[in-house]
């Protein structure tokens, strides 16, 4: 008994710390949310316009658009939507020179990662714009929707 | 004989404490540093309710903070500690399975951006059951 009071106690305790320490620090999560809803307000909020796996395939199909998977890269050379390049958000910046060239203020871009769930999608979203894109369309359900309907899915080698 | 057997078990029960509570410490850090992407794996496991996990990405990392603390420094309580960690494992495992049997094989978060070198769900369930072993070992001895 006095070391279920103690555990409560304990709980208590973490529970006035969790509290003022995300009161107190600058990213502060808020108590009310929803994790897939964040994505897409914060989508609107940077001016990217999110689509679904139906949207993503016509775009893909068409081929128009310049398809970056930020995913971490160990992600994308297990699979990929087809014709996507890494440009993964945990290195945005270091990787950027390596689709810069294809990447134009008129080029359209469609970006994503894992599934709602995931931002890196959005944080390379938010990082396209401040380089000068404008036209930056996000698949919000991402690469696990994508592989769950069937579609199909290219991979690679890893490189050494 | 007998004591040297005993002394190797208390010290092999003294080093799973410090295990146990430096892998509580560090994923309490990692998720603490970053709440909104644990917010996100909590959120794929489909168990809460959508109200309930922005709360939960708060608080519990710094459950399993002051569970770990408690586990290190006596006077905390370290059966309080034990119990929470024991409750915290077997409540993340169930999760786990239950998403599993979901057809999810998913990345749990346990471990913050350390999460995908991990492996996925049966990686966690098999690590989460180990833990289980080493802190009933760690709890018997004391």
């Amino acid at each position: 008994m006095k070391t279920l009071a103690r555990a409560a106690l304990l709980v208590l305790l973490a529970s006035a710390c969790a509290a003022g320490f995300n009161a107190v620090r600058p990213n502060g999560l808020p108590w009310r949310g929803d994790p897939v809803n964040d994505v897409v307000e914060k989508a609107r909020a940077a001016g990217v316009k999110t689509i679904d796996a139906d949207e993503a395939r016509r775009i893909i199909d068409a081929g128009e658009h310049l398809v970056l998977d930020a995913r971490p890269a160990s992600k994308y050379h297990e699979g990929h939507l087809p014709g996507a390049l890494s440009l993964p958000a945990e290195s945005v910046a270091e990787s950027y020179g390596d689709v810069a060239a294809l990447v134009a203020p008129d080029v359209p871009i469609l970006v994503y990662c894992t599934g709602a769930l995931c931002d890196e999608s959005l944080q390379v979203a938010e990082f396209l714009r401040q380089q000068g894109c404008e036209n930056v369309t996000l698949f919000l359900d991402g690469f696990d929707a994508w592989h769950a309907a069937g579609l199909p899915v290219e991979r690679e080698e890893p490189t050494p | 004989m007998k004591a040297d057997r005993a002394g190797m078990v208390r010290w092999a029960a003294i080093l799973s404490r410090f295990v146990l509570a430096g892998l509580f410490l560090l994923a309490g850090v990692l998720k603490i540093h970053d709440p909104g992407a644990f917010a996100r794996a909590l959120a794929t496991f489909e168990m809460l309710p959508a109200g309930m996990v922005h709360p939960t990405a708060i608080v519990l990392p710094w459950v399993e903070v002051a569970a770990a603390l408690a586990l290190l420094i006596r006077p905390l309580g370290r059966d309080a500690g034990r119990l929470i960690l024991a409750a915290l494992l077997v409540a993340f495992t169930a999760a786990i399975l239950a998403g599993l049997v979901r057809g999810l094989n998913i990345e749990c978060g346990c471990f913050g951006p350390l999460s995908g070198l991990l492996g996925g769900s049966r990686w966690a369930v098999a690590r989460n059951a180990a833990l289980l072993a080493l802190l009933a070992f760690e709890w018997r001895v004391r």
